[in-house]
Formats: C-alpha cells, sequence, structure tokens
C-alpha cells in the first residue's frame, strides 16, 4: 500500500512536468503548426540559468528562480523573434530546418559556456523541496507534493488566461484562423510573442521544477523529456491546452507504472512511449481531445 | 496539319541551338566522369600518401549520397524526416554483419554468441557490393515500417517525430540486442573495403538514379506535393504513394551510406549515427538549396572537408564549438540564404557553355565585324 502511495505522488509530479512542457508544444503547434524542436532547449536552458544565477552570481534561490523564468521566457520570444518571425510564409521545412538549427544550437552552447560544459552539473538544493514526510510507513519528499502544486496553480493561471482574457482570446482565435483574425484588428506579432512568452515561461517553471527533483543538469536534459512531452501533447490531441495537460499526467503515470512493475525493462520505456506516439498517430492523430483539422483550401 | 509540323524558322533554330547545349551538357559531363576515373583510380593507388585528402573525399561522397536521399525526401517532397540516422545505422550493422571475417566474428561476440545465420557465413570483397545493397534494402524495408504509418496522416510534420522516435528506438535495439549487435560495446576489425571507386561509384549512381526521378513525372508530382499536398492530391496524384516512393529511396541511399561508411572507418557501434548526424544532413542539403541534387552533392564534400578542417577547434578551442558553429550556419542559411547554393535548380555547363560562346563570339567579331551578342545567338 505505501508503495503504490509513494509511486502515485511520483506519478503526478511526473505528469505535471511532463504538463507544463507540452503546453509550450501544443500552443506553438495550435498557432504556427510548428513543431518547436527547440522547445526542449528552452526548459533544460531554465535549470542552467537557476545554476548561474545560484552557484556564479550568489543569489538566494527564490530570486534566482523568478529570474530563470523571466530571462527564459524571454529567450523564447527572442527566439521567436530571430529565428522564426521572418520565415512564417516560408516553406513548412525551412520552418521546420531553422527550429532544428536552434534546438542544436542551444543544446550546443551549454557545452561551450566555460561556466556550464559537456560535464554534468549539480542543480542548487533548495530546502523545504528535500524535506521528506512520513505517515506510517508512507515516505513522501516534500517536492512531490510541491510540484504537482505549483504545477496545478500554474495550469489554473493559464486556463484562466487563455478562456478569460483578451489576449487568451486572441490566442485562440489565431489558433482558429490566423488570417481572418489580422483582419479583425488584432495585432498578429504581438499575440504570438505572447504566446512564446508564455509557452517558454512554463517551460522554465517545468525545468526548474524537474531540476528540484531530478538534482543533476546535462546539456541534452531537454531532449528527452521534451520529446516524451511531445508526445503527450500529441496524445492529449494537439492543439489543445487541456489536451496537453491530460496528456502529461497520462504519460506520467504510465511511466512510472512501468518502471515500478516492470523494472527488468525500464531501458525500453523510451521505445514504449513513442511506440504509443506512433500507436496515436496510427489510429487517432488528433488524440484524445483534438478536433481533427481541416486543411483550408 | 497540325501546328507542330509548321513551325517557324526562328523556333527551329532555337530548338536546333537547344539540342546543341544539351549534348554540350553531356559531353562535357561525360569527359568530367572520365576524369574522375582516372582520378579515383590513381586516387586509390596512392591513397597512403594523401591519406588525409583521400579520407575527406571517402567522407564527402558519402555524406553526399545520404544527402541526395535526404533531399529527395526533404527538399523535393517537402516532408520533413529526422531518420535519416537510424537508416545509415541499419545499413552500416547490416553491412558489418555480411562482411566481417569469421574468425573476427567468433572473437568479437563474446557474451551472447552470434546469432545465424550472420555466425556461419561471410562475404569477400567480391561480395561487397551485394553487401553496400543489402545495406540499402534492409533500410527499405525499416522505411517500409516507419514511412507506412507516418506518411498515412494528413499532417506532414508527424513524419519528422515518427522517424525521429524510430532513431531512438533503433539505438535502444541496437544496445539492447547483444546477439545481433555486440550491444554497447560494438563491433571493431570491420574489414576496410571502401575505398573512392565504391564511394563515388555509389555516389554517382545514385544521383543519377536521383536526377532521373526528379526530371520524372514521378520527380514532378513530388515537387507538386511539395507545394501544395491538397492540390496535388486533386489532380489525381496519389499523395502517399508518392511520399513513400521518396522516403524509401532516402532509406535506401541512407542504408547504402551507413554501410560505406562502417567499411571506411572499421568498427560499429550505436552511437555511429546519431541524431547529429542527421543535422549534418539537414546542413548540406540547406547549404546546397533544398530540393537540388548537386547541391547535395557539392553539399557534402564542403561539408566533409569543413569537418576536418574545423577539427582543430573542437581539439585546440571548445570541445562542442564546432557544432555552434554549425547550427549558426544552418540558421543564418535559412534566414538569409534560403536558395543555398543550387537553389531547387541543378549544375549544368550552360554558364560555361554560353561564355564559351561569348568568347568566340568576340573572336569572329574581332575578324569579321560581327557583333558578339548576335553571334551568340546564332551558335
Amino acid at each position: 500500500m505505501a508503495g503504490y502511495v509513494q509511486q502515485f505522488f511520483n506519478g503526478l509530479t511526473l505528469g505535471s512536468l511532463y504538463a507544463l512542457i507540452a503546453i509550450g508544444y501544443t500552443m506553438v503547434y495550435g498557432i504556427l503548426r510548428l513543431i518547436n524542436f527547440a522547445h526542449g532547449e528552452i526548459f533544460m536552458f531554465a535549470g542552467y540559468w537557476m545554476y548561474f544565477l545560484v552557484f556564479l552570481f550568489r543569489l538566494p534561490w527564490w530570486v534566482s528562480a523568478v529570474l530563470a523564468v523571466a530571462v527564459t521566457a524571454a529567450m523564447g520570444v527572442l527566439i521567436e523573434r530571430v529565428a522564426y518571425r521572418p520565415l512564417r510564409q516560408a516553406p513548412r521545412v525551412s520552418l521546420l530546418s531553422t527550429a532544428m538549427g536552434v534546438s542544436f544550437l542551444l543544446g550546443n552552447v551549454i557545452i561551450v559556456l566555460p561556466w556550464a560544459g559537456g560535464r554534468q552539473k549539480p542543480f542548487p538544493e533548495v530546502d523545504f523541496m528535500r524535506k521528506i514526510y512520513t505517515l506510517g510507513d508512507v515516505r513522501i519528499q516534500a517536492v512531490t507534493i510541491w510540484v504537482p502544486l505549483i504545477a496545478g496553480a500554474c495550469l489554473l493561471g493559464l486556463l484562466f488566461l487563455i478562456y478569460r482574457t483578451k489576449v487568451g482570446r486572441a490566442m485562440r482565435a489565431i489558433a482558429t484562423d490566423m488570417e481572418t483574425t489580422a483582419l479583425m484588428g488584432a495585432d498578429i506579432n504581438r499575440i504570438i510573442s505572447y504566446t512564446f512568452l508564455v509557452g517558454s515561461a512554463l517551460a522554465a517553471i517545468g525545468g526548474i521544477l524537474w531540476g528540484c527533483r531530478y538534482p543533476q543538469l546535462y546539456w541534452n536534459l531537454g531532449i528527452l523529456p521534451g520529446l516524451r512531452s511531445f508526445t503527450a501533447a500529441v496524445v492529449g490531441g494537439i492543439g489543445n491546452i487541456l489536451g496537453a495537460m491530460i496528456g502529461g499526467f497520462i504519460l506520467g503515470f504510465g511511466e512510472i507504472l512501468f518502471v515500478a512493475f516492470l523494472p527488468r525493462y525500464s531501458g525500453f520505456r523510451d521505445a514504449l512511449i513513442f511506440s504509443l506516439l506512433i500507436l496515436f498517430l496510427l489510429f487517432r492523430p488528433t488524440g484524445i481531445l483534438g478536433k481533427p483539422l481541416k486543411e483550408k483550401v | 496539319m497540325f501546328p507542330i509540323f509548321t513551325l517557324p524558322r526562328s523556333e527551329a533554330d532555337t530548338r536546333m541551338s537547344g539540342n546543341l547545349r544539351v549534348w554540350c551538357n553531356r559531353g562535357l559531363t561525360a569527359l568530367v566522369l572520365a576524369g574522375l576515373a582516372t582520378f579515383i583510380f590513381f586516387g586509390d593507388r596512392h591513397k597512403d600518401e594523401f591519406s588525409l585528402i583521400w579520407r575527406i573525399l571517402n567522407l564527402g561522397a558519402i555524406y553526399a549520397i545520404a544527402a541526395v536521399g535526404y533531399t529527395v525526401i526533404n527538399g523535393m517532397t517537402g516532408q520533413f524526416s529526422l531518420g535519416p540516422h537510424g537508416f545509415m545505422l541499419i545499413g552500416g550493422y547490416l553491412a558489418t554483419l555480411l562482411i566481417l571475417p569469421l574468425a573476427k566474428k567468433r572473437f568479437v561476440w563474446i557474451l551472447e554468441p552470434l546469432i545465424e545465420p550472420f555466425a556461419s557465413f561471410t562475404l569477400p570483397y567480391s561480395g561487397f557490393i551485394l553487401a553496400l545493397l543489402g545495406s540499402g534494402v534492409v533500410a527499405v524495408l525499416a522505411g517500409l515500417i516507419v514511412g507506412i504509418p507516418a506518411l498515412r496522416g494528413l499532417r506532414g510534420d508527424y513524419l519528422a517525430i515518427a522517424t525521429f522516435g524510430f532513431g531512438e528506438i533503433l539505438f535502444m535495439l541496437v544496445v539492447n540486442l547483444p546477439s545481433l549487435t555486440n550491444g554497447a560495446m560494438g563491433v571493431t576489425g570491420v574489414p576496410t573495403y571502401t575505398n573512392l571507386a565504391w564511394s563515388w561509384g555509389f555516389l554517382i549512381a545514385l544521383a543519377y538514379a536521383a536526377m532521373r526521378l526528379k526530371n520524372s513525372s514521378y520527380g514532378r508530382a513530388l515537387r507538386a506535393i511539395r507545394e501544395d499536398e491538397l492540390a496535388a492530391e486533386s489532380m489525381g496524384i496519389n499523395v502517399f504513394r508518392l511520399k513513400l516512393l521518396a522516403f524509401l529511396f532516402s532509406a535506401f541511399c541512407a542504408g547504402v551510406s551507413g554501410g560505406l561508411m562502417v567499411a571506411l572507418i572499421g568498427i560499429a557501434y550505436p552511437g555511429l549515427f546519431s541524431f547529429f548526424t542527421t543535422f549534418y544532413l539537414l546542413l548540406i542539403v540547406v547549404l546546397g538549396g533544398l530540393g537540388s541534387i548537386s547541391g547535395a552533392i557539392v553539399g557534402g564534400f564542403i561539408f566533409a572537408a569543413v569537418f576536418e578542417a574545423l577539427r582543430f577547434i573542437d581539439t585546440a578551442v571548445v570541445p562542442g564549438m564546432r557544432m555552434v558553429v554549425f547550427a549558426i550556419i544552418l540558421i543564418l542559411v535559412m534566414l538569409f540564404f534560403r536558395r543555398g547554393l543550387f537553389g531547387q535548380g541543378e549544375f549544368s555547363w550552360d554558364g560555361l557553355i554560353a561564355a564559351v560562346q561569348r568568347g568566340l563570339g568576340r573572336l569572329s567579331g574581332a575578324g569579321g565585324g560581327h557583333g558578339a551578342g548576335s553571334s551568340h545567338l546564332k551558335a
């Protein structure tokens, strides 16, 4: 029983982390029809900003966390402005190639930076996250409670932003039909910048929480969580924010269950996740919640 | 009568000169190919004296082979695949299994014996072509497994993720199937059969095939798919089948390229072709011009040369710097120089021929008093 409770919290934690990252993918895809390959690196960079701010600038962890989220979100906006916006009318392959280039650039910049490098770095410890609560024979790390709480708050905030504010309405409008939205007088470029800002900020929060949960940093940290989260976005129905959350939790719980019950095969979990992705693409390409995308002629 | 038989005289003239230009092009190409054959013959004989250049020329051809395939699916068809490194890995390992000597096979697989039938036979040097073709065919089979589900869906960019996932799954399989691949330890002592004759021979053959594809009705259909899938479909093009065709062609090229690579460097291990390889290929085809076969070839050689030339940055300055440089080049090319070297066009001798004609015209113009421009048109 104790094992189940612990695994439940592990799944909840992992699921909320995937959900936070998946939202960035799904928002950008919903609006630009672009798989933002650099999103995983954005997530990874947040952890490194935290590392730089705490260990190089000697800032307290909470100041660093806020700054790290802000800087990473700014990075996301900058990437869109510099690398994606000029190519918005270009063929899809050009845009994807650029996204690929940005992804490789960010990953390898970490290797080149003298303060980071190719070796593994420790994530700064946040004390209140490291506590362990004991309830009978159930031992629960504080981090597995805080992560879902913070993530849940962010997700609620996001839902409010998307469905109850003017910017959110504009985002939904652009996702439905960019040209018509532009004709209605919305500033497309500004709204797309907001999208990248919000998606990157959520990924940054995810990255910092990920660091609290798994306190090692390495240059290709973003790749696998990024791809699992992308799978989550597809499973939930790409372009659908609620779907991305649901997909994230499905993937998180699934992964924890798989590793817990079949530890021998845990090396195959990514193979399994990709098989899930391909199965979904085959039989239900619109995911759980997604509506079929209409091709515009 | 049909108007086609009553062409006005001037138009018939231009057709003649067009034919002449085509034949000039073919003649010059044949001349260069003959020169290349001589060069390859002597290059392979003297490879020890120019080992670095020899190596770069081989690597360039190997990258170019994979890039020719990659530009067919990525550039010509407009479907973003991230899978070539997976196909190269498959091709490389199959070539390893086929050409590794029997003594080595017994010696390398210590933990788990190699499974049959590979444990009991090996191909001699004369069978290297079979090994390479086999690499391509196995890659095509894998391409069917990935391509059919990934290309069926309407949305093209899923191919990117599905092929990426395929590469990752393949890496895990290679690590976790020691009775076939010797696991993470890899295989050493693969006979180094690759030389310029093999790598350039396959490059010329596959590039020729790609050119034929590009100029056929299939090629035009592929370009139609790139421009507008829905419109192509409504014109009666079987979009799925043609995308699959392009994808399988690229898989074949990648498989052959992987086999050649393993036989060049003499080892096979799971990380030999990683996602980085696909990134290099992307850089090559973007640099050469998405959709241009000449561009992929030229890009392959440029990349191989620059890759070796920048090796000092990684060893002397900071490891990883080379990748940063490549990534920045890719982004800059995409942002400011999206045509690449060749755009979607191909290399031809037209420019040279026109220049020669102008030169001749100027000479005759000096002698006989004709204008240079008019003699260019007359020829």
